[in-house]
Order: C-alpha cells, then sequence, then structure tokens
C-alpha cells in the first residue's frame, strides 16, 4: 500500500510538473488540457488517476538507478546499494 | 546465580536486538525520505522539463528555467548530503564501529548537531522562494 501511495504521488507530480512547464511554455495548450480534463466524467478521472500508476513507478526505477549509478558512484558512496567492498554495508 | 546470568544474558540480547531494529527502522525512513525527494524534486521536473522541450512546440525557453533547476538541484545536493551524514552514521552503529553503552544519547546529539549546521529549514526556505518566483512569473513580464 505505501510503494502504491508512493508510485501513484510520484505520477501525479510528474503531470502537474509537466502542466506547469506547458503552461509556461504556450498558455493556450494549457487552456486546451483544462477543457480536455472538464470535459470528463468522474470515471474518466478515476482510470486517469489509475493510469498514473505505471508512471510513477516508472519514474521511481529511473531514480533509483540515478541513485545506484550516478550519486552513489560519484557523489555520495553511501547511498549505492552494491558496494563493491565488503567491509562497507549497504543497510536497507 | 544461574537464573541471574540468564537473565543478564537475556536482557543484554533483548538490548541488541531493540537496538539493531531501531537503526534499521531509521535507516528505512531515511531511504523513503530521499526516494520522495528524489522523485518529486529532481527527477519529474527534469523528465517534464525534456518531455516538454522534445515532444511538445515550444515557442522558447528562457535562461531562467535552467537557472530554476539549477538551484531547485543544488538545494537537493544539500539536502542529500545531509542524508548520506546520517547514513553514515547509522551505517557505522550498526557495524559497531562506535560501541557504547548510552548509543541512543549519542545518536540524539549528533542529530541536534547536524540540525543545527544544515537545518532543513532553509531547504524548505529555498523551495517555498523558487515555486513563488514560478508563480509569479507570469506579472513580471
Amino acid at each position: 500500500m505505501k510503494l502504491f501511495l508512493r508510485y501513484q504521488l510520484s505520477g501525479t507530480v510528474l503531470v502537474s510538473w509537466w502542466l506547469l512547464f506547458l503552461y509556461y511554455a504556450d498558455k493556450s495548450k494549457f487552456c486546451e488540457i483544462q477543457e480536455f480534463i472538464l470535459s470528463k466524467n468522474i470515471l474518466g478521472v478515476v482510470f486517469g488517476a489509475l493510469a498514473l500508476y505505471p508512471l510513477g513507478a516508472f519514474v521511481h526505477q529511473v531514480s533509483v538507478l540515478l541513485k545506484n549509478y550516478l550519486i552513489g558512484r560519484y557523489f555520495f558512496e553511501n547511498f549505492n546499494d552494491f558496494p563493491h567492498d565488503g567491509s562497507k554495508s549497504s543497510a536497507e | 546465580m544461574m537464573e541471574v546470568k540468564v537473565v543478564l544474558n537475556n536482557g543484554k540480547r533483548k538490548l541488541d536486538f531493540d537496538r539493531c531494529k531501531f537503526l534499521f527502522e531509521k535507516l528505512s525512513d531515511l531511504n523513503s525520505f530521499f526516494y520522495v525527494r528524489y522523485d518529486m524534486g529532481f527527477v519529474a521536473p527534469l523528465m517534464a522539463f525534456l518531455g516538454t522541450i522534445i515532444f511538445v512546440e515550444v515557442p522558447g525557453f528562457d535562461l531562467v528555467w535552467v537557472v530554476i533547476l539549477l538551484v531547485w538541484s543544488a538545494g537537493l545536493l544539500i539536502y542529500m548530503g545531509r542524508l548520506a551524514q546520517e547514513r553514515e552514521f547509522l551505517q557505522a552503529a550498526l557495524m559497531r564501529k562506535y560501541v557504547s553503552k548510552n548509543y541512543a544519547r549519542r545518536i540524539g546529539e549528533s542529530e541536534e548537531k547536524k540540525d543545527k549546521v544544515y537545518s532543513p529549514f532553509y531547504f524548505y526556505a529555498l523551495h517555498a522562494f523558487v515555486v513563488l518566483f514560478m508563480v509569479c512569473l507570469p506579472w513580471f513580464s
């Protein structure tokens, strides 16, 4: 349940960021999106919210990859889940 | 005499178990904090920015957007350094590099010291400033 909520929240935040960037890039397109969303019924909104789950999972996987292979390797070795040295534990 | 020994051993084992449980819970909390902040504060805006640039015909972004993203990621890096320090301390405590009788008090002291150096207030204030700036952009232009 915790993971589900996290993925859903990540997908929602990604879409809201995208809408924000789109709004500042071209306001007319944002108006079109607003009309598209407002024209949908409640079922469409529910299915849209369910469709955010795989998006959030994708965002989470990208962040895990970046954490292990970019941040954990070059910036903070503590964040790496696969340390080469055996003495450094990767306690999760 | 035997009974006293057994009680002492049991108490020691229970103390060690509680200690490890406490440290592991703290570590998992730190991990989830990191993932949530990093997903929402860094990966999501980056992907949204790239998606708007690649897939949507945009009139053109200003340099302001690049500066905002750079400031945002700098704030996140500061926060991640703080998290990395806490992780290092907890992992060292788990590996028994610093063995002490009053481990809980020590962890509390270290947290207070770190909060004095890297207060999360600056992190939130920076993000609030950036969000306010983004919201007020149409009025400036």
